[in-house]
């Protein structure tokens, strides 16, 4: 293998790795809640009264969406949740479990993030248990898919390791002849 | 003489340094085992995602089979950068004999770099395969781009693992280590074991109707060529590569115990993993209690893999021609990839009643054709393999 074509390899490389860092950096940042939510639903889930924010509308597709509830009613310190995303109709994936934790600037308040793999129709289901029993509301969200590529030039992408092996083997045939040849 | 075979330095004037060289030695052989962790775990781990996928469904990103594949990636990709950049510097203080040069800068095994690349995509694959499923929803079949890339990628880094313990392997011979030679041939095999692994949770989705085309004029299915490159390839490359007897069936063992393993582990995890998460199985979908990979792991080529190791050993011993023994293990690879599975013992009847006979004539055509190719390629790479970083 001549330098110079070990040098693109290299540079290719170090492509693919910045690549690989910025996207990692891109999921990290999807889950940072920002300072003002994107969209702010009031909504009841049976005798409890509920302010759902969302901090990015539309979500997108393949990253997590960072929400935050808060209780309106004065019985909040009591109320413990469970938020789920769930696909709607002709989305092609199953409900998730969001993951939360307290949320330390409200009180009985708690912020995590939805994840929501497939663009299309969702809702956040959230069910809250207190004293007056369990309630369920759903808050309707939509997960913008990201721009898409041909699928042939995904495909092409998708066989890149499966081309370098083969001009690895290739080159493994060449490099036999070349030993052969020194040997004569 | 420093001879420079595109980057390969042999050293065989008085420059040696035992003591250092016996340090590289063994710093090449922890980091080829750490890589051989990393793409085992990597194995496991798409066992145990497949399961999840089919049964509960693809939910967050980060759920614990993805954890567990990313571990496996992360832990070959970190190793492979701690072989180049410990043994370059190395290489900068004292001649490294047994170390390939790439881009006139850097020194390590060839399979080091090899195994980097390869963890390099398998991680750049993640990322993109949500890309596709958040534009394809979650049901895409396991033969999609980036499902492809990712798997590919490993089983590469397993090849790479492979080079890297036969040039351990030679070191330790040059040094006298017999132990660790034999230690560093064994996970060569182990590595080669996972490679196969991996290629097969890609070509077991050709015993179904994914490969199966139609050109027109007759069924034509794809496993027979499939599974015969894959086995003449794995297989001879070993046998050449590796000294000793019963290669083949040794890694065709391994194979095996991996299916075993798979089998412990992922239903025991599934079902962990669905009572942590509060989720339930998909709609019409009931708990089979076992492995769907290991159950559908093909036992055929416990049959390829006793007849290479048989026909070599008389090859070597009567001093056969290079065309007769290629002759003699055409067959025996095609035998190989008879599609036979532990839940369906007569799968290869089913696959007549879809292709009809004449379509099972052109498929067993297509497979010896595969046989040689894969034998081939497996030969050469054998050879290559047998050379590689050996002074």
């Amino acid at each position: 293998m001549s330098t110079l074509f070990q040098r693109l390899l290299l540079a290719f490389g170090v492509v693919a790795l910045l690549a690989l860092l910025l996207e990692i950096g891109f999921a990290v940042v999807a889950t940072v809640h920002g300072d003002q939510p994107a969209r702010l639903v009031h909504v009841t889930a049976g005798p409890y009264p509920l302010t759902v924010s969302l901090y990015k509308n539309p979500a997108d597709a393949g990253f997590a969406l960072p929400f935050a509830i808060a209780s309106d009613s004065s019985q909040h310190d009591a109320l413990t949740y469970d938020v789920f995303s769930l696909p709607g109709t002709g989305v092609d994936a199953t409900p998730i479990h969001a993951s939360f934790s307290a949320d330390p600037n409200v009180q009985g308040g708690i912020q995590g993030n939805a994840e929501l793999p497939v663009g299309g129709a969702w809702s956040l289901q959230i069910t809250v248990h207190g004293r007056a029993g369990s309630s369920v509301v759903s808050v309707p969200i939509t997960a913008a898919a990201p721009p898409a590529i041909p699928v042939w030039l995904g495909w092409q992408v998708g066989l890149l390791p499966f081309y370098g092996l083969f001009i690895f083997l290739f080159m493994q045939h060449g490099k036999k002849n070349k030993l052969q040849e020194q040997a004569v | 003489m420093a001879k420079a075979f595109r980057g390969v330095h042999l050293f065989n004037h008085g420059l040696a340094l035992p003591q250092s060289l016996y340090t590289v030695l063994i710093l090449r052989f922890i980091l080829g085992v750490t890589i051989l962790v990393g793409v085992v775990d990597f194995l496991l781990a798409t066992a145990w995602d497949i399961q999840w996928h089919s049964l509960i469904g693809r939910d967050r990103t980060l759920v614990p089979p993805h954890i567990m594949m990313l571990c496996g990636i992360a832990l070959c990709g970190l190793a492979t950068l701690s072989a180049i950049l410990i043994e370059t510097a190395w290489a900068r203080r004292a001649p490294l004999p047994h170390s390939t040069t790439f881009a006139g800068t850097f020194h390590c095994s060839l399979g080091a770099y090899i195994a980097g690349y390869a963890a390099l995509m398998g991680a750049l694959a993640f990322p993109l395969d949500s890309y596709w499923h958040s534009l394809y929803g979650i049901d895409v079949a396991i033969w999609a781009p980036f499902h492809i890339m990712f798997i590919v990628s490993m089983a590469i880094a397993s090849l790479g693992c492979a080079y890297m313990l036969i040039s351990t392997a030679h070191m330790a011979s040059d040094q006298g280590k017999n132990g660790l030679q034999r230690a560093a041939y064994n996970g060569a095999i182990i590595a080669l074991a996972t490679m196969l692994g991996l290629f097969t949770l890609l070509i077991i989705n050709a015993m179904s109707d994914s490969g199966t085309i139609n050109p027109g004029f007759v069924e034509i299915n794809f496993y027979p060529v499939l599974a015969t490159l894959l086995l003449g390839w794995t297989f001879i490359a070993a046998t050449v590569a590796i000294p000793g007897r019963w290669v083949a069936t040794r890694i065709l063992a391994v194979y095996l115990l991996l299916a075993l393993v798979m089998q412990g582990f992922v239903p025991i995890a599934t079902e962990w993993l669905m009572a942590v998460e509060h989720l339930g199985f998909r709609e019409k979908v009931d708990n089979p209690n076992i492995s769907i990979v290991s159950v559908e792991w093909p036992l055929a080529p416990i049959l390829a893999a006793i007849g290479i190791d048989i026909i070599i050993r008389q090859a070597r011993q009567r001093g056969w021609s290079a065309s007769r023994l290629t002759l003699s293990l055409l067959p025996v690879i095609l035998l190989g990839s008879i599609p036979v599975v532990i839940y369906a013992p007569t799968q290869a009847l089913t696959l007549v009643g879809v292709v009809g006979v004449m379509g099972v004539v052109v498929s067993l055509l297509l497979g010896l054709s595969g046989a040689f190719i894969g034998s081939w390629f497996g030969r050469r790479m054998g050879e290559a393999m047998q050379q590689v970083e050996r002074s």
